[in-house]
């Protein structure tokens, strides 16, 4: 809930700014790739129109005594072209404290966005409500059809909310910390702001028509397939006895009504060790059998259980923020991402008017990279694609291309590729 | 095979944009005359080079260097004065002032908290070194804080920034000019006219904080020190 015109962070977000300081990127990036370039001013002008209806975005991160905590910004964010590599990380954005990037480049509108301050579902609604209301100064007819949001309509305390306390329950079961140690891919590291992203693009329908042959749902089989490619092209694994774990977040606000613009995520991790016999097929039942396990209400209730207990302890509460950070740092790293290999995420589905669909072509959405996981996915669809995104921190392309070639080879999809690269690449 | 705006990777078996030299996935090349690429800006590797942590590093080398060669050659040629006390004080008080002062973008309360530890430290390391007669924590400890309260009041002014971003420093600030008081009351100190300027510039922030942010000064405090 606002408290006047400050935010304390909700339950997900409390840890982001604390790890953003030293080892994991927690910038996303969303891009929607238009028919024709983009106007900059007339991007700027979408922005400024449309931030009075985002308050929890017009925000800027403070320090506190004992926690950090989102106060209002009331200087005006600037649209940017966009230089350099993607999900650059909280301390390099320069933009008047905000806590997001909108930038372009020729038909690309992009948000760059620190997890702390909303998870994929809310940032795209506000990317979505820009990009309308850019269409709008464009001069092109526009119908909302209840899929965006109306920027004259005043603003609801149910978007403001930390749901997590909404659906808290003191008494209810609660997920234990003690969480298995995953493997963690090993490659070789590139410097901190360089990730490589790349994306490849199937026909949705042929590739949906695959993954139901299987009669497993797309997460499953996404998952399965990189724990396969993972144990068959990292060296480092063969013999190790630490289980290959993907993390898949889930938007609570599937099984939790919530209307949150803030961060409502959980996370179902899945994964197995696997033995030199394992197959494709056990992996694939055994990390479908996990999701199904994972994605069970009263597990993720305990999961939501789980972070707020951990929020309302009286000794975290009162620890310094200096303290705080030092051991909720080390701790992620054990917790955190310590008990996964990877992350990944799948964004449901975004529901755009037909008004507004005729003028983008595809939607990119991309996560930033830790130093312990230097490698994630995305699995987005949009129209009749399906964009799968790897955004990787290290050199080693094998995992990426053994995934690939798993489609293009093995099943026989056609793919498309695209990405960023060095422009004088030898 | 042939697509408009693509090239074919036949190891692969996969298209790739046209923007795209060498295919992602096997590093193939595919082009010598890649297309803009309409998706990502280019970055050129070239210029990809944190010059930053390197001058850190170096100044960094330097620093030990010169504090390590001090104590080395103060223990060489013993005259009875630790003299490289002061020599490391001055140069970690340079540290300071140049590392935070200058070149961080930490708020302005952050600097002149540092740069009053910095000075007051080294004329302690002067005061010590010299016989410690006492004028480092007597005179110059009162005189910095009423400074650096004076500074903050000013600067908060001028900027409007009081609650914004100095609150807390001003505050620490406030505290820190009762000290003097402190220590002549229970008879550390003797001098009485540093001492008093110091009580005075720390009574005068406080009047100024609650006749101008009284409004507002719970909300920046529920803000700030919220649990």
């Amino acid at each position: 809930m606002p408290d006047r015109d400050w935010y304390r962070l909700d339950t997900a977000a409390k840890i982001y700014p604390s790890i953003s300081q030293t080892h994991n990127n927690t910038t996303f990036r969303l891009d929607f790739e238009l028919y024709e370039e983009v106007d900059g001013n007339l991007l700027q002008q979408a922005l400024v129109r449309i931030l009075p209806r985002f308050p929890s975005f017009c925000v800027t991160l403070k320090r506190g005594l004992f926690w950090y905590y989102l106060d209002t910004n009331h200087a005006i964010p600037v649209v940017k072209e966009d230089t350099g590599f993607p999900c650059r990380r909280l301390k390099d954005f320069v933009n008047n404290g905000f806590l997001f990037n909108v930038m372009y480049h020729r038909n690309n509108i992009i948000m760059e966005c620190f997890h702390g301050l909303a998870d994929g579902a809310g940032a795209i609604e506000f990317l979505k409500t820009m990009v309308y209301e850019y269409f709008v100064l464009k001069g092109y007819p526009m119908e909302n059809e209840g899929m965006v949001m109306d920027t004259e309509e005043r603003v609801s305390q149910d978007e403001l909310e930390n749901s997590f306390l909404k659906y808290y329950d003191n008494k209810g079961d609660y997920t234990r910390l003690k969480q298995p140690v995953a493997y963690h891919i090993m490659g070789t590291p590139m410097h901190p702001n360089e990730i490589f992203v790349t994306h490849g693009i199937m026909d949705l329908k042929q590739f949906l028509g695959k993954v139901k042959q299987r009669g497993v749902t797309v997460s499953a089989y996404v998952a399965a397939l990189l724990i396969y490619c993972i144990a068959s092209t990292q060296v480092e694994y063969m013999g190790s006895k630490n289980p290959i774990i993907i993390s898949v977040p889930i938007d609570l606000r599937s099984m939790f009504p919530s209307d949150t613009l803030r961060n409502f995520v959980s996370f179902a991790n899945v994964g197995m060790v696997v033995e030199k016999s394992t197959t494709f097929d056990d992996i694939v039942a055994v990390v479908s059998a996990q999701l199904a396990e994972g994605l069970k209400k009263e597990r993720i209730h305990a999961n939501i259980n789980k972070n707020v207990k951990f929020e309302k302890n009286p000794f975290i509460r009162i620890t310094p923020l200096f303290l705080k950070n030092m051991v909720v740092s080390n701790t992620y790293r054990l917790y955190g991402e310590g008990s996964y290999t990877m992350l990944l995420s799948n964004l449901k589905t975004t529901r755009l008017p037909d008004s507004m669909r005729k003028y983008i072509k595809e939607i990119y959405y991309t996560l930033g990279v830790s130093d312990l996981n230097p490698l994630n996915c995305v699995v987005v669809s949009y129209e009749d694609k399906m964009i799968i995104t790897f955004a990787r921190g290290i050199e080693e392309t094998d995992i990426i291309r053994k995934f690939f070639l798993h489609f293009s080879q093995e099943v026989g999809l056609e793919i498309e590729m695209r990405g960023n690269e060095w422009k004088n690449q030898a | 095979m042939e697509k408009p705006g693509v090239n074919y990777c036949d190891i692969c078996n996969v298209y790739v944009d046209e923007a795209l030299s060498h295919c992602p996935l096997c590093a193939k090349k595919l082009t010598d005359t890649p297309a803009p690429n309409q998706l990502y800006p280019d970055v050129v590797q070239n210029d990809f080079i944190d010059k930053r942590s390197f001058t850190n590093d170096l100044f960094l080398f330097y620093t030990f260097l010169f504090i390590g060669g001090s104590i080395l050659l103060n223990l060489i040629f013993w005259e009875g004065t630790p003299w490289f006390i002061v020599v490391a004080a001055a140069v970690l008080y340079a540290w300071i002032f140049v590392r935070v002062c200058i070149v961080s973008d930490v708020f302005p309360g952050a600097k002149a908290f540092a740069q009053m530890a910095g000075v007051m430290g080294l004329m302690l390391s002067i005061d010590y070194v010299s016989g410690w007669y006492g004028w480092s924590y007597e005179v110059i400890l009162p005189f910095i804080l009423t400074l650096g309260i004076v500074y903050i009041d000013f600067f908060s002014w001028i900027h409007k920034s009081l609650l914004r971003d100095n609150l807390v420093y001003a505050i620490i600030f406030v505290g820190l000019c009762f000290l003097p008081l402190i220590f002549y009351l229970t008879g550390i100190t003797h001098v009485l006219v540093p001492t008093l300027l110091s009580t005075i510039a720390g009574a005068l922030t406080i009047l100024g904080i609650l006749r101008f942010t009284i409004r507002h000064l719970s909300t920046e405090l529920k803000k700030r020190f919220h649990i």
